[in-house]
């Protein structure tokens, strides 16, 4: 057994699973060893295609896989890919001769774990139509980033933007920040209008966001807010159930968090601008916190 | 605001790899604008245990800038008072590159791996400062000298500094070693790409060499050797003036 440092592995929650989203998101959130670093919804124009393209870079060859898939072709073309940051990675070489493929044993226990749920059953058995399908080895979750457009591979994920803060991957590299106090007045953030498919950016106080609303009760908007745009042009794990959950555990900058400031940029329309960080901002504002620490670029 | 308390970050790093480069005679007490070198192995870790410790400053009113240079090697964590330089931490994770000097990158290792406890002098806890053997500060002082020394006249005050050490023979036998061993002249062919010479003043001596060597008053490779000559010599008397 090999056993490596860490590696990126992702979830792939089929047609026939969507319903189980919810479930499925919390209980990899609930597992240790695995961060959530992206969740993104994909509709194929083909799932035949799809599906094919998924397993060409699989241990097996797609002839062997053809009986195996063919329930997905009746599902929806409506697909969630979760990618993750696997912290305890239990890789072994399993299969036979041509087949010999390495895999990671604690990837296959969540899968397991999860079909053995979610799957269909027939006469209370589990039917062999998988609701997930995940990563053996790591070179398949690049081969999975570039088949949903992110040509970067791996190196999207792990992408440092600044190697002394902590920061998502997804903000652009920066070599320059200010550490200092903010109001929560003078701190706006960007809230997406209009739907998945057409939508603009609006700059909101902090108090006017569906972020701040969720928090003193009015959680409609929020709700309605991440089903609109989660997993589409919101791709981090800020599900109201995740939400729920930071707000529940959140101590700012307390340990092992005190570098993990929330990032604003200075605007030109005065004040500041939240490029990560919204949620937490909003549960400071909501605690009644009027002036907080932030790292400010630009 | 009150100072900053260096012996709270110094404490905090004691499980780091680092050296501070020129202890300070003034530490802990540093006046406004002051600052401290320090090789570190990650200088990531060094600088989020400042941040750590900074943040209840930043909460004083103190604003904390951090930037990072030449390939993440080099970071200054500025600590401002208003719009006031009130201390800097400045973190290496790699040699500093100098002009007019090479040194190998091994240098940078064998610091941190020779490097030296001494007392912080703390009355509330007793801690270790770690800074380097006596020859590599007597190294790193003196090449601060060579390489500052037509701009910064006042660095005069290092070279004084390695002259009064290495009057014990031990002492200069071990500087002259560890010189010899990690530290050479760039050569003058690399040195004149980052000569301060204009493009203009470039061409009128090349046009002036090119015009004495067809004159048949001085052979080429005199010339040429005649200007390494120069070079090499000014860098061995400045050993010579230390060595005394």
């Amino acid at each position: 057994m090999t056993v490596n440092q860490t590696r990126y592995d992702y979830f792939l929650i089929w047609g026939n699973g969507l319903k189980y989203t919810r479930n499925i998101i919390d209980f990899i959130r609930g597992r240790p060893e695995f961060d959530i670093l992206k969740i993104i919804r994909h509709k194929p124009e083909s799932i035949d295609e799809f599906v094919k393209r998924v397993y060409e870079n699989d241990a097996v060859p797609w002839r062997h896989l053809v009986a195996k898939t063919e329930y997905l072709l009746e599902s929806e073309s409506d697909v969630l890919v979760i990618f993750v940051k696997n912290l305890q990675p239990r890789e072994e070489i399993v299969g036979d001769e041509d087949f010999r493929h390495p895999q990671c044993m604690l990837m296959k226990e969540m899968k397991d774990e999860i079909r053995n749920k979610y799957n269909p059953r027939v006469d209370g058995r589990r039917t062999e139509e998988h609701v997930i399908h995940g990563s053996d080895f790591e070179s398949q979750t690049n081969h999975m980033l570039k088949l949903l457009g992110c040509e970067e591979g791996l190196e999207y994920l792990a992408k440092v933007p600044n190697p002394v803060i902590e920061v998502p991957h997804h903000i652009f590299t920066f070599d320059r920040f200010r550490i200092r106090s903010v109001k929560t007045s003078e701190v706006y953030c960007n809230i997406l209008r209009g739907d998945a498919e057409e939508w603009s950016k609006d700059r909101l106080p902090i108090k006017e966001t569906p972020h701040y609303g969720y928090l003193k009760g009015v959680r409609e908007p929020y709700r309605l807010y991440w089903k609109k745009f989660g997993g589409k042009l919101l791709l981090d794990d800020h599900t109201p159930e995740g939400f729920d959950q930071l707000a529940g555990d959140f101590d700012y900058l307390m340990p092992p968090y005190e570098t993990s400031y929330i990032l604003v940029e200075k605007s030109s329309l005065g004040g500041y601008t939240i490029l990560d960080g919204v949620h937490r901002a909003s549960i400071l504002a909501a605690s009644g916190v009027e002036m907080w620490i932030a790292a400010v670029v630009g | 605001m009150p100072p900053l308390d260096l012996h709270n970050f110094f404490l905090e790093f004691q499980d780091e790899d680092y050296v501070i480069i020129k202890f300070p005679s003034w530490f802990p007490d540093y006046s406004p604008g002051s600052d401290i070198d320090i090789f570190c192995k990650d200088a990531g870790s060094v600088a989020r245990k400042i941040l750590r410790l900074g943040n209840a400053c930043v909460a004083d009113g103190f604003e904390i800038e951090v930037t990072i240079q030449e390939s993440e090697s080099h970071t200054f964590i500025d600590f401002y008072s208003g719009e006031i330089l009130n201390f800097r931490f400045d973190l290496y994770q790699k040699i500093p590159r100098y002009a007019k000097l090479r040194i190998k990158s091994t240098y940078f290792d064998s610091i941190l791996k020779n490097r030296k406890p001494r007392g912080a002098g703390h009355a509330r806890a007793d801690y270790p400062l770690y800074v380097p053997d006596q020859s590599d500060d007597l190294v790193l002082r003196y090449i601060e000298y060579y390489e500052w020394r037509h701009r910064r006249p006042e660095k005069i005050r290092h070279l004084e500094y390695v002259r009064r050490a290495v009057s014990d023979n031990q002492v200069r036998q071990r500087f002259v070693e560890r010189l010899n061993e990690f530290v050479s002249r760039i050569p003058r062919k690399e040195l004149r790409k980052h000569t301060r010479l204009s493009a203009g003043l470039r061409k009128i001596v090349r046009r002036l060499k090119r015009a004495i060597k067809h004159s048949g008053l001085l052979p080429g490779f005199l010339i040429r050797s005649h200007l390494a000559g120069r070079a090499y010599g000014i860098f061995v008397t400045s050993i010579r003036k230390v060595l005394g």
